[in-house]
């Protein structure tokens, strides 16, 4: 069983990255709802959504401040698209401090360059893994230390949900040989 | 919301032009501008009904209050056989009544 001496040949494509930070001062959003561009006003819920075109990120703003931003493609360009959310409602008059940035979650999707056997992976990692063929066609793999969960498909693919790009880094390595241990063609 | 367009922009200053010469009184003038509201109202809903598409480039979008405002470039207005150019368009959009 390798046990990561060697670098995989797996590209990782981040999805999606989420972040939450503050920008410490309480937001009117209807001024932002009229004034701002890109913006759309959810009144029923309290916030207000803003979309940035470079970077490519949907940031979700409430009243206290608090900024959730989705749909950047790296952390850095998470950082950077957060920023660029700030300075916008700085420029709508807001006194806007950049704080409490945060990795929320990443997505990511792998390929491995073979098919898998399910069933039989799913005897062998039974209490981690978990496959339901009615509900859904892949098995549902949590890696508790890292806080990590995956969902592995006969195909090969993998979708890998994680607290930071590092961490899902990690849990590619750690699957890999558990999959190849059941690939299909072996 | 129909007062700030600009065909009925003429309307308005026309009225406050005459309330202000003492030719009409205010209120009577305000009468005259809600039957105008109502007027254009029904009139846009029943007697035009020609079709015009436009295709152009988004460059911003706002939606509060159930309105919607967007500003867009380069935009084509084609009717059946004409065709406009125009370099910005702002439009305000609320929702119609679907009968």
């Amino acid at each position: 069983m390798e046990a990561g001496s060697e670098p995989l040949p797996l590209d990782i494509l981040i999805t999606n990255v989420v972040c939450v930070f503050r920008v410490r001062c309480h937001l009117d959003l209807r001024h932002i709802a009229l004034k701002g561009a890109n913006v759309m006003y959810k009144r029923d819920e309290g916030k207000v959504v803003m979309k940035l075109r470079r970077p490519r990120v949907t940031a979700t703003i409430w009243s206290s401040g608090k900024i959730i931003s989705t749909g950047a493609t790296s952390e850095d360009e998470a950082k950077i698209g957060a920023r660029k959310c700030a300075r916008c409602l700085q420029k709508l008059g807001f006194q806007v401090r950049f704080g409490a940035f945060r990795v929320v979650n990443v997505l990511a999707v792998c390929s491995m360059p073979f098919e898998i056997r399910l069933p039989d992976f799913t005897k062998q990692q039974r209490p981690l893994a978990s496959y339901e063929p009615e509900l859904h066609p892949a098995v549902n793999f949590k890696i508790k230390p890292l806080t990590a969960s995956m969902q592995i498909f006969s195909t090969g693919s993998i979708t890998i949900t994680a607290s930071n790009v590092a961490r899902a880094a990690q849990a590619v390595e750690h699957v890999y040989p558990l999959v190849l241990a059941s690939r299909k063609g072996t | 919301m129909w007062r700030n367009e600009t065909s009925e922009l003429s309307t308005s200053r026309y009225f406050e032009n005459f309330t202000r010469t003492q030719q009409i009184t205010p209120q009577l003038a305000l009468q005259v501008l809600l039957q105008f509201d109502k007027a254009i109202n029904t009139a846009l809903a029943q007697r035009v009904r020609n079709r015009i598409s436009f295709r152009g480039s988004l460059n911003t979008y706002r939606f509060c209050d159930n309105v919607w405002t967007f500003v867009l470039n380069d935009v084509e207005f084609r009717e059946v056989m004409d065709l406009v150019k125009v370099d910005k368009v702002k439009i305000v959009a609320c929702d119609g009544k679907s009968t």
